[in-house]
C-alpha cells in the first residue's frame, strides 16, 4: 500500500475512497472499508493523523499506533492512503472546500462512510452533501455498537473479550523491545521489555495471557508493585522461545485477562504465581474471531 | 454503483501463507487485476494451502468449485483438545497421547462415512447466535453434527505426542474436528489439493483460462452453473495469461 502525506503525491485516478479516522480499524470501521474496496475505482483511504479530538483539545488515547493503522488498512485490500495532517486549520474548513483540495484533487469519485458520517468544519458536512458535490456514495452496513470510544472504555475495563467482540480481533499493543530491569531472566522467565508510544492506551493494569511472534505470551502491564516501580511497563514472557528481540518492533495480541498486580510476601511466592500465570496463557483462547 | 471489472477472466490458485487471512489474498489478486474477484471457499489464517480465486467474469463460476474433495496434512498434538481445534482455541483437556493401537483404532471409527460436531468456532450460528457469543456468556451449547465423507485417513509420520495426517474427504468435512475426535488439536494444517488442483499448480501469477478449468472439473460440478452462464462467460476467454506482480499496479 502507497502511503502520502499530501494530494500532490497521488496521481489522480477515479478512486473510491473510505474517510475517517480509523483508529483500531473496529468492525464499524471494516464494513467502511470493504464497501471502498468493493465498490469501482482504486480502494482508497483518506485518514487523519494526529486524531482530530486530540488537536481540538481533548486527549484521546489511541487504540492502534499510525503504522499499525496503516498494516491493517493494507490488509483490508486499501491501494493508497493519504494521511491528512489534522491541524486546527483543517478542522476549519468548510466541507467543500476539504472536498476540492482532499478529494477532488486526487480524483475521487466514490465516497464510501456510515450512515452518521461528518466532516468539516463544525462536522457540517455530511453524505447528502457529498452527492451535491456530485460525488458517488455507498453506505456501508451499521455495526451495531462497534465504536472506539466503547472499546476504549472496554480496555480500560480490562475487558478483553468485549473489546476484541467489537474489533473482530484481539486488542494489541505495539512497541519497541528496549532493555529492561532484567529481573525477569533472573526468575526464571526472562520478558521482552516493550517501549509503548506514551499515545496509545494500554488496558487496565494486570496480568494478560497473550500472544506475540507465533507465541503465547504472559504479559504484565503495570508498575511491578512488588519491586515498588512507578513507571508503566508493559513486559511479555513468550513461552517456548529463546531468542533476542532487542530493538525490534512486536506487536502483543492480548486475550484473557488472568489477574491483578500483586505484591508478594517474598520471591518465591511470585515466582509460584509467574508460573501458574504460564500455565494459564497456555491455556488460553484467542478472542475477537469473525 | 456499477459492477468492478469483468475482465481479466480466469482462475488463479494461490498457496497461502499461514498468517494473512483469505481475504487478504483476494484483496491483493483484485489490486494486480482491477477486476471483481471472488474465491471458492476460505483458509483460516493459521492454516496454508490451496485457494482457488476467480477473477473478473470468472466470479460466476463459484458454485463449481465449492462442493469439490479436498486433500490436507495436517499435525495433530494429542496432548489437549482446545475449544476450535487449532492452536488458538481454550485448552479443554490435557492427557497422555494415546499408543499407536488406540491411535489406529480412533483412526480407523474415523474412515468412510463419519458425522462429527462442527468445531465451537467463528461462523456457525445456533439459534440466530454466534457459537462464540454464546461460548463466551458460559452457555454451553451441542453444536451441531455435520455428515461427510473421509476417503482417506493416513498416518504418514508419528513422533508419539504428535502425529502427521494426510487426509482425503469430501466438501464440507472440518479437519480440526477429526483432531478433536482423535482427542487432539492442528498444530498445523496444509491444504495439498482441491478436487483436480493440486497445491504444486499455485502460481499467483498465472491467470487459467475458464475452459481449460472447467474441462479438469467432474461434469457434476460444472453443470451446478447453467450452461447459458458458462457459455457468457468462456466468451470473456483470452489465451493463459501472466498477470502483473504485486506492486506494479
Amino acid at each position: 500500500m502507497k502511503v502520502a502525506h499530501t494530494p500532490a503525491e497521488l496521481e489522480r485516478v477515479p478512486r473510491a475512497t473510505a474517510i475517517g479516522t480509523f483508529d483500531g480499524v473496529h468492525l464499524g470501521h471494516r464494513a467502511v472499508v470493504r464497501t471502498a474496496v468493493e465498490a469501482r475505482g482504486r480502494p482508497t483511504v483518506v485518514t487523519f493523523h494526529p486524531h482530530p479530538r486530540e488537536v481540538l483539545g481533548n486527549r484521546v488515547a489511541l487504540l492502534a499506533s499510525l503504522e499499525r493503522r496503516l498494516e491493517l488498512l493494507a490488509e483490508l485490500g486499501i491501494e493508497e492512503t493519504l494521511v491528512v495532517e489534522f491541524t486546527p486549520q483543517i478542522a476549519e474548513l468548510a466541507p467543500g472546500e476539504f472536498a476540492r483540495q482532499y478529494l477532488e484533487a486526487i480524483g475521487v469519485e466514490l465516497i464510501a462512510a456510515g450512515e452518521s458520517f461528518r466532516f468539516g468544519r463544525g462536522r457540517s458536512g455530511d453524505l447528502a452533501l457529498l452527492r451535491g458535490l456530485g460525488f458517488e456514495t455507498a453506505v456501508a452496513e451499521h455495526v451495531e455498537g462497534a465504536s472506539s470510544s466503547e472499546i476504549r472504555r472496554r480496555l480500560e475495563a480490562g475487558d478483553i473479550e468485549g473489546a476484541a467482540e467489537l474489533l473482530g480481533r484481539p486488542p494489541e499493543v505495539d512497541g519497541i523491545v528496549v532493555a529492561g530491569d532484567q529481573r525477569g531472566g533472573t526468575l526464571g522467565f526472562p520478558t521482552a521489555n516493550l517501549r509503548v508510544d506514551q499515545a496509545l492506551l494500554v488496558p487496565r493494569f494486570g496480568i494478560y495471557a497473550g500472544a506475540a511472534h507465533g507465541h503465547r505470551a504472559a504479559v504484565s502491564i503495570g508498575v511491578n508493585p512488588h519491586y515498588g516501580g512507578s513507571e508503566r511497563r508493559v513486559e511479555a514472557h513468550l513461552l517456548d522461545f529463546s531468542g533476542d528481540l532487542y530493538g525490534q518492533r512486536i506487536v502483543l495480541e492480548l486475550w484473557q485477562r488472568l489477574r491483578d498486580e500483586a505484591v508478594f510476601t517474598n520471591e518465591q511466592e511470585l515466582v509460584d504465581q509467574i508460573a501458574r500465570d504460564v500455565s494459564a496463557a497456555r491455556a488460553a483462547g484467542r478472542p475477537g474471531r469473525p | 454503483m456499477p459492477p468492478r471489472a469483468r475482465r481479466p477472466a480466469g482462475i488463479v490458485l494461490v498457496d497461502k501463507p499461514s498468517g494473512p487471512s483469505s481475504f487478504a489474498l483476494v484483496a491483493e489478486l483484485r489490486r494486480r487485476t482491477g477486476a471483481r474477484t471472488g474465491h471458492a471457499g476460505t483458509l483460516d489464517p493459521f492454516a496454508t494451502g490451496l485457494l482457488v480465486l476467480l477473477s473478473g467474469g470468472a466470479t460466476k463460476l463459484v458454485p463449481c468449485f465449492l462442493g469439490l474433495d479436498k486433500r490436507y496434512v495436517t499435525d495433530v498434538d494429542l496432548r489437549a483438545t482446545t475449544s476450535t481445534g487449532d492452536p488458538e482455541g481454550r485448552m479443554l483437556s490435557e492427557h497422555e497421547p494415546p499408543g499407536e493401537h488406540e491411535l489406529e483404532r480412533r483412526l480407523a471409527r474415523l474412515r468412510g462415512e463419519v458425522e462429527l460436531p462442527i468445531p465451537a468456532a467463528s461462523a456457525v450460528k445456533i439459534g440466530g447466535e454466534r457459537a462464540y457469543r454464546l461460548a463466551r456468556r458460559g452457555t454451553t451449547v451441542a453444536m451441531p453434527l455435520r455428515r461427510s465423507q473421509v476417503y482417506a485417513l493416513d498416518v504418514i509420520a508419528s513422533s508419539g505426542s504428535s502425529v502427521r495426517l494426510a487426509l482425503h474427504v469430501s466438501s464440507g468435512t472440518y479437519v480440526r474436528a477429526i483432531a478433536a475426535a482423535l482427542g487432539g488439536h492442528c498444530r498445523t494444517l496444509r491444504r495439498t489439493a482441491i478436487g483436480p488442483f493440486p497445491v504444486e499448480e499455485a502460481d499467483p501469477g498465472l491467470l487459467l483460462p475458464p475452459s481449460e478449468a472447467l474441462a479438469r472439473l467432474p461434469a457434476e460440478a460444472a453443470e451446478r452453473v447453467p450452461a447459458g452462464v458458462r457459455a457468457a462467460v468462456l466468451a470473456l476467454e483470452e489465451p493463459r495469461a501472466r498477470l502483473p506482480a504485486a506492486g506494479d499496479a
